[in-house]
Parts: structure tokens; C-alpha cells; sequence
């Protein structure tokens, strides 16, 4: 997951080809594995709902 | 199980197209994206707070504890969203005012309506007695949500904000939504409305459950 860097010349340091961390798609891939994470939980806590509501 | 799946897809969907497809508004860059949390954030705390407030007024008509159990999960709701809210719209105002906190009508009310639903969680814990608990807690629910309207829709339109408009431009007006921005926020507002019923349901059966077995460990001793 990344985003190329912007082509800079020789004495502004970054090399072309060098992959950089994107701020946002940071942003992105924690808020997909909360909603993830959150997802399995509830998905969990209705399992033992169940099993609750059966005893 | 499928609708589970479904809406799971549809939430990281939102997501996805909110970041990887819908363009940023120039004035606010990167900071756009708060608006696909914050704003359907918001709506579930007004969704919840009035569902709440509506089945209190149904268990005073009814005196059924289920409308007891239903106010009381979408109140807590409520709050959590409530603060969700808050602390997303206190990063937009890191972002685009410089700082976390400003006093701003907008976020005064918010502060206030949180002091109001947390003295009504307090006042859920502090009494003793089910049918007692669930009348007081009903009656200062209905007085409760009269401040609602007046927190969220009223003083932040009676006060200069900074705030953005809550109403949404039409298509052609100034400040009017790119078509890909309106249809990654619609579809979080849908996304976060079915998964407040989700959780809701699941906190009411929970409640109900943990009554059921209270009430036949009782019975057995």
C-alpha cells in the first residue's frame, strides 16, 4: 500500500522509484480494519446472544 | 447472516469509494473526509436520542418493559455517537480552525447535550428497583429530548459559527456536493443507520436474556 513519489531531482533528495506511505491510504486501511475488527466482534456478540437466548 | 455480510461490504464500499474515488473539496482538503464519519455520526445520536425518547413515552403509556429496554440501549447509543461526533469534529476543527476546542456554538450544544444523556445514564445506575428505574428514567428522557431541537437546530442558527451549513447545497447552488462525494456520504448515512439497528438489537436481546436468567435464578432459590 503506498503511493510512488513525486520525481525530484538529484539534490532534492528522494530517488525515483522509491515508494512512500500515503498519508490517507494510512487513514483508509486503520478505518477498514476497526470497521473490520468491529464487524467480527459483533458478529460474535450475536453468536453468544444466541446461544444465550437457547439455553 | 447475508444482511450482516452485506452491510459490511457497504460500510468498506462507502469507505473505499470515499477515499479512492470521490475528489477532496478545495477548501477543505484531506479534512473532507471527516465528513463521511462525523456528519452520520451525528445523525445516528439525533435517530437514537428520539427513539429513545419515543418508546419512554411508550412505556408510560404501557408500562412494558420492553420499550424500557429499547429506551435505555439507543440513549447509550446515543452517547456514543454522541462522542464519536465530537471527538471527529474536534479533528475537522484541528484541521481547518487550528485547534481541537473553540467554544464554538456547534460545539457547546454538543457539550451540553452530552452532560444532559450522561445525567440520564447516571440516573439509570443510581436507582434500584426495575419498574421505579424505568418511569423516572422515562419521564426525564421525554423532558430531555425537548432540548434536542433546540441544541442541535436552534442556537447554532441563532449564533455566528464557523460551523458549515448542516443543510446540503443542491446541485447548481454555491457550495453544492461533487455528485461522487454526495453518493460515498449518502451511502455512509445508510451504512451507519442499519448498523445502529444491528447493534441495538443485539444490546435489547442482551438485556432481555441477562432479565430472563436473573429471573429464573430467582425463581430456583
Amino acid at each position: 500500500m503506498g503511493a510512488r513519489a513525486p520525481e525530484q531531482t538529484l539534490s532534492g533528495a528522494r530517488p525515483r522509484g522509491v515508494w512512500n506511505v500515503n498519508g490517507n491510504l494510512v487513514v483508509l486501511g486503520v478505518a477498514l480494519l476497526v470497521w473490520g475488527l468491529l464487524f467480527l466482534y459483533l458478529l460474535r456478540l450475536e453468536r453468544r446472544i444466541r446461544d444465550l437466548e437457547k439455553r | 447472516m447475508i444482511l450482516r455480510l452485506l452491510l459490511f461490504l457497504w460500510i468498506a464500499a462507502a469507505m473505499l469509494g470515499g477515499f479512492l474515488w470521490a475528489p477532496l473539496v478545495t477548501a477543505l482538503g484531506g479534512s473532507t473526509r471527516v465528513l463521511y464519519f462525523h456528519i452520520p455520526s451525528a445523525w445516528i445520536t439525533v435517530l437514537a436520542l428520539g427513539w429513545s425518547t419515543l418508546h419512554s413515552v411508550q412505556y408510560l403509556r404501557t408500562r412494558r418493559m420492553a420499550h424500557d429496554d429499547h429506551a435505555a440501549a439507543a440513549a447509550e447509543l446515543g452517547v456514543l455517537f454522541c462522542i464519536a461526533a465530537a471527538v471527529s469534529g474536534s479533528l475537522w476543527a484541528k484541521a481547518q480552525w487550528g485547534s481541537y476546542w473553540n467554544w464554538d456554538p456547534r460545539e457547546t450544544t454538543i457539550f451540553f447535550l452530552l452532560l444532559i444523556y450522561g445525567a440520564y445514564l447516571a440516573l439509570r445506575s443510581a436507582i434500584e428497583g426495575e419498574e421505579k428505574r424505568a418511569r423516572l428514567a422515562a419521564v426525564y428522557s421525554v423532558i430531555a429530548f425537548v432540548t434536542v431541537p433546540f441544541l442541535i437546530f436552534v442556537v447554532p442558527r441563532l449564533y455566528a459559527t464557523l460551523h458549515p451549513s448542516p443543510i446540503l447545497p443542491q446541485q447548481g447552488e454555491r457550495g453544492a456536493m461533487d455528485p461522487r462525494i454526495r453518493i460515498c456520504f449518502l451511502a455512509m448515512l445508510v451504512g451507519f443507520t442499519a448498523l445502529f439497528f444491528w447493534i441495538l438489537s443485539l444490546k435489547v436481546r442482551l438485556v432481555r436474556s441477562e432479565r430472563r436468567a436473573l429471573s429464573e435464578s430467582a425463581a430456583q432459590s
